[in-house]
């Protein structure tokens, strides 16, 4: 299959993962799209609530919600986050690149690469050896997935070859493939997103 | 978890599950609905070809245990990582307690790992002072509440989200929403954020232990050990030696049946793939303290038994408790110890000894629906049984299993004892002497009037057989007969019809009188040295040369003779013989299908209404299409809901618990009526027995019979 083919495959199947698919005209386009996502939802809920602190109205769930909204993208080179910086101007968005550490109560999207997406199964080969890139997908309530059209694979089988050089670098790895959001069916089997990390996962692709 | 010491303390068991009304909703709803998931998931895949490949690659990896084990090592050391092998559960718990104590680490975290169950990981490390929090939703649920998995990926599938509720309730101090799953789910999401910032350690377990890189692989879908993996400054794996595979091909291949066999998922959410000690903020010089522990627990010895190897495939997938008819009515909590499901029964024995097993691997039906979904084609039930019978060699026999063994290892005595019982049942009978009045349940080893039993038919088969054959003279092809017990003593009909059919079509007929028992009953009960005395009988009852076919009518006597008898004699002079007498046993629906070719032209259609049970043997022999297209052209077929679910008799398992044997006929019995047929046809007299039996005590006017009857009666 051809990658444009591979990318009709992803468009067909995203949706039941489900994932939300957005085919960006460029970098700076694939940033808007980050920040409209982000200015659209609701505030990110607060999980680890202080006393005595400032929160906004509770969300569907009874949470206390953050005043401010918060975009982290780690991994980013300083271009791309220059870029970011661009589309956030004038926002009430605040940026984070590292530090996550320190927002594990939630924060509304993280930005990250991934370094090839199996169209079989639209599943995001991530390069998580960085800390930072592994709490952000995981924190974040939106984890938006940026990939290069060129790094679609047809099966995970094919993932073989991403993996073993991804391994083999030298010195420690962690590797993530990543399908959807967080899921369980641990109560009465009925499906449910996001009992630990993303509520919702978007698959941004980018010409090469 | 089942830990009965004897069976009646665990007939009580069952009984509490029996009436657990949730459970059973739960669990009915759950096996249909995972049949129909996990045949749309595979869809266009060669699964069989897959399975045999997964087979291949585990069975490889468990002869090269420790060879993989240094090249994992070598490998891991390499990337930072601390690497132990404990030989015991104990001594794994000790290493795990000592890391935390080095590390002065007090609050730990988990992702789901069945091998911490299985070495009860939190008591021990709970004893010396930690705190264990488990982070994996069902896993928590179930920790909150101080119980074991009811099932290997889904640990709560027994609770209703209104015993959820309340347990959230109870820990948060806030009331909770007690219809809304999704708010139930957000309530672990914002309890358990704080144990991620507050844990010191975490611990995981492995999928697969990649010896090539180093690389442990995990298959999640909640994407906590993420968060378990990156959170705390030390983590640790636990993982059995089993896990080891050399590489990460083999890895990915296992992916293709692991969540599609698991959970009907073409992949979970997260497989991650962590190889050496990581970045890690809090964690020494920024890098993880990262130690994996490898589990031996009797792993190096199974890999060694040529009976018991094969287990060491299993990729916890759960599958095989999905499709069990026992498991479907009494969930793992009864099914299991703290690996559930048919694996669970042989892995109790294995890692956790006799004592916790003795009871519990009496309960396989022998329906074999494990073996036919396993992902790495392991033969459950075959494993099971032979436990049984070395539970017998090392234990000695009860008096059933003796008595059993003494009737059954000399044919004259055997055949002797029915003739005597023929006689003297006449009192006992009733409904025109077919049937037994219901006995004491003393007598009988249990309650068995959920099922009116046969009476011994006034002549035998073999009485019969020389004024009923009428062999041709330019015959078409030769066949024995093999009968079995039932239908040469019970339902010698059931063989006339077929013989007049046979005939008829120009087949010779041949009845050798030694043949006894086939030996499944026996295996049934663990009485191996009986068992293979029979099947020396049978095979040399029968000049296998000389015929087209060894037929039989017993979907349960053809499975043994065809797959069980190479396997139990294979060590034994009879080696080469058996093989020759099991390749030309056939089972007389698809020796009339196939091999006789007959057609619609050969029969008369009625307008009479019949459905089918398909027998589970038959079924796994691949016999699924001729049964019904036999009965399309002598009838008016009419499927029936879950006609290929077993019946419930299992021979001697419905004698050791007819509590479940019930219901599971009940269920059958409901589902042949629901299709409004006046007839329900099956290959099989044990299901006849059962099916007819169910029936009659229940004043069900269905009719049942062997397919043998009603093809006889409308031949032309």
């Amino acid at each position: 299959m051809t990658q444009d083919q591979l990318v009709e495959v992803v468009k067909a199947k995203a949706p039941s993962v489900p994932v939300t698919f957005y085919e960006a005209k460029d970098f700076a386009d694939a940033m808007q799209y980050a920040v409209d996502v982000t200015e659209k939802k609701r505030h990110c809920e607060m999980l680890l609530p202080v006393e005595g602190e400032q929160y906004g109205p509770a969300s569907e769930n009874g949470f206390p919600t953050l005043l401010d909204r918060f975009i982290a993208a780690p991994g980013l080179s300083e271009e791309e986050f220059a870029v970011l910086e661009e589309k956030a101007a004038g926002t009430d968005i605040t940026l984070l690149r590292s530090g996550l550490r320190d927002h594990m109560g939630g924060f509304d999207t993280s930005i990250t690469w991934a370094a090839g997406l199996v169209a079989d199964t639209v599943t995001c080969v991530v390069n998580s050896n960085s800390e930072e890139v592994r709490l952000g997908t995981m924190v974040a309530e939106v984890s938006i997935m940026l990939v290069r059209k060129g790094t679609l694979l047809a099966k995970v089988e094919d993932a073989n070859d991403l993996l073993l050089d991804l391994v083999n670098r030298g010195g420690a790895s962690y590797t993530a493939f990543i399908t959807g959001p967080s899921r369980t069916a641990d109560i009465e089997r009925v499906g449910a997103l996001g009992v630990h990390g993303p509520l919702e996962l978007h698959i941004v692709l980018l010409e090469d | 978890m089942a830990d009965a010491k004897n069976m009646k303390e665990y007939h009580g068991q069952i009984q509490e599950a029996l009436d657990d009304k949730f459970l059973r909703a739960t669990l009915d709803k759950f096996a249909v609905e995972y049949k129909a998931n996990r045949t749309r998931i595979f869809e266009g895949m060669d699964v069989d070809g897959l399975i045999k490949e997964v087979a291949d690659i585990k069975d490889n990896a468990a002869q090269h245990m420790m060879e993989l084990f240094a090249q994992f090592k070598t490998e891991a050391e390499k990337r930072g990582v601390h690497v132990h092998l404990a030989s015991t559960g104990a001594e794994a718990n000790r290493i795990i307690a000592k890391i935390a104590k080095e590390n002065n680490c007090h609050n730990i975290i988990k992702s789901k790992s069945m091998t911490a169950e299985e070495i009860h990981l939190n008591d021990a490390l709970e004893k010396e002072g930690c705190r264990v929090v488990e982070t994996d939703l069902g896993e928590w649920i179930i920790q909150l509440r101080h119980e074991g998995p009811s099932h290997m990926v889904m640990p709560a599938i027994h609770l209703s989200r209104y015993q959820v509720a309340d347990l959230f309730t109870d820990v948060t101090h806030v009331q909770q929403d007690r219809e809304d799953i999704q708010k139930l789910v957000k309530v672990a999401r914002k309890e358990l954020r704080s144990e991620y910032v507050k844990a010191d350690m975490g611990i995981s377990g492995a999928n697969f232990a990649v010896a090539e890189a180093g690389l442990i692989g995990t298959v999640t879908n909640e994407g906590n050990l993420r968060l378990v993996t990156t959170m705390p400054r030390v983590h640790v794996v636990l993982a059995g030696l089993e896990k080891l595979i050399p590489t990460i091909a083999d890895a990915l291949k296992v992916l293709q049946v692991l969540p599609r066999n698991a959970t009907a998922q073409a992949i979970t959410s997260y497989i991650t793939w962590i190889a050496g000690a990581n970045e890690c903020a809090v964690g020494p010089d920024g890098r993880k303290e990262m130690h994996i522990v490898f589990l031996d627990n009797g792993r190096l010895k199974i890999a060694q038994d040529p009976a018991f190897k094969d287990i060491l495939r299993c990729v916890r997938c759960g599958a095989c408790a999905n499709v069990c008819p026992v498991y479907r009515l009494i969930g793992g909590h009864k099914m299991g110890y703290v690996y559930i499901g048919a694996v669970g029964l042989a892995l109790t024995y294995l890692y956790h000894g006799a004592d916790k097993a003795r009871a519990l691997v009496q309960n396989c039906i022998g329906c074999e629906s494990c073996k036919n979904v396993c992902s790495a084609g392991i033969d459950l039930p075959r494993i099971t049984m032979e436990i049984r019978s070395r539970l017998v060699k090392a234990e000695g026999n009860n008096t059933a299993g003796s008595v059993m063994s003494m009737v059954m290892k000399d044919r004259d005595r055997f055949h002797s004892l029915l003739k005597f019982i023929k006689f003297s049942q006449k009192p006992l009978t009733v409904k025109g002497g077919k049937f037994i009045r219901h006995l004491p349940a003393v007598l009988m080893g249990g309650d068995q009037s959920f099922r009116q039993l046969p009476a011994l038919a006034p002549k035998s088969f073999r009485q019969l057989f020389k004024s009923v054959v009428n062999n041709p003279a330019q015959p078409k092809f030769r066949v024995a007969i093999f009968s079995g017990c039932a239908q040469d003593f019970v339902y010698p009909e059931q063989l006339v019809a077929a013989v007049r059919l046979l005939n008829r079509h120009g087949v010779h007929v041949e009845f050798p009188l030694k043949q006894t028992c086939c030996g499944l009953p026996l295996e049934m009960m663990g009485q191996r040295e009986t068992s293979l005395q029979v099947s020396s009988q049978n095979v040399n009852a029968f000049e296998p040369g000389k015929y087209d076919a060894i037929i039989t009518l017993c979907a349960s006597c053809a499975g043994h003779l065809k797959h069980a008898y190479p396997d139990l004699l294979k060590d034994t002079p009879d080696h080469y013989r058996t093989d020759i007498f099991s390749s030309k046993v056939m089972d007389f629906t698809s020796f009339v299908y196939n091999k006789l070719g007959l057609r619609a032209d050969d029969f008369v259609k009625s307008n009479e209404k019949v459905t089918y049970h398909s027998p589970c043997h038959m079924r796994n022999m691949g016999v699924t299409e001729e049964p019904r297209a036999l009965l399309n052209m002598v009838a008016d077929y009419v499927p029936a809901t879950e006609e290929d679910m077993c019946c419930g008799f299992g021979g001697t398992f419905s004698v050791k618990f007819p509590e479940l044997s019930a219901e599971i006929g009940k269920k059958k019995l409901k589902n042949s009526e629901d299709t409004g047929a006046s007839l329900v046809v099956t290959d099989c007299p044990g299901c006849v027995m059962q099916i007819r039996g169910v029936a009659t005590a229940n004043d069900s006017s269905i009719k049942v019979e062997h397919i043998s009857e009603l093809l006889a009666r409308q031949m032309k």
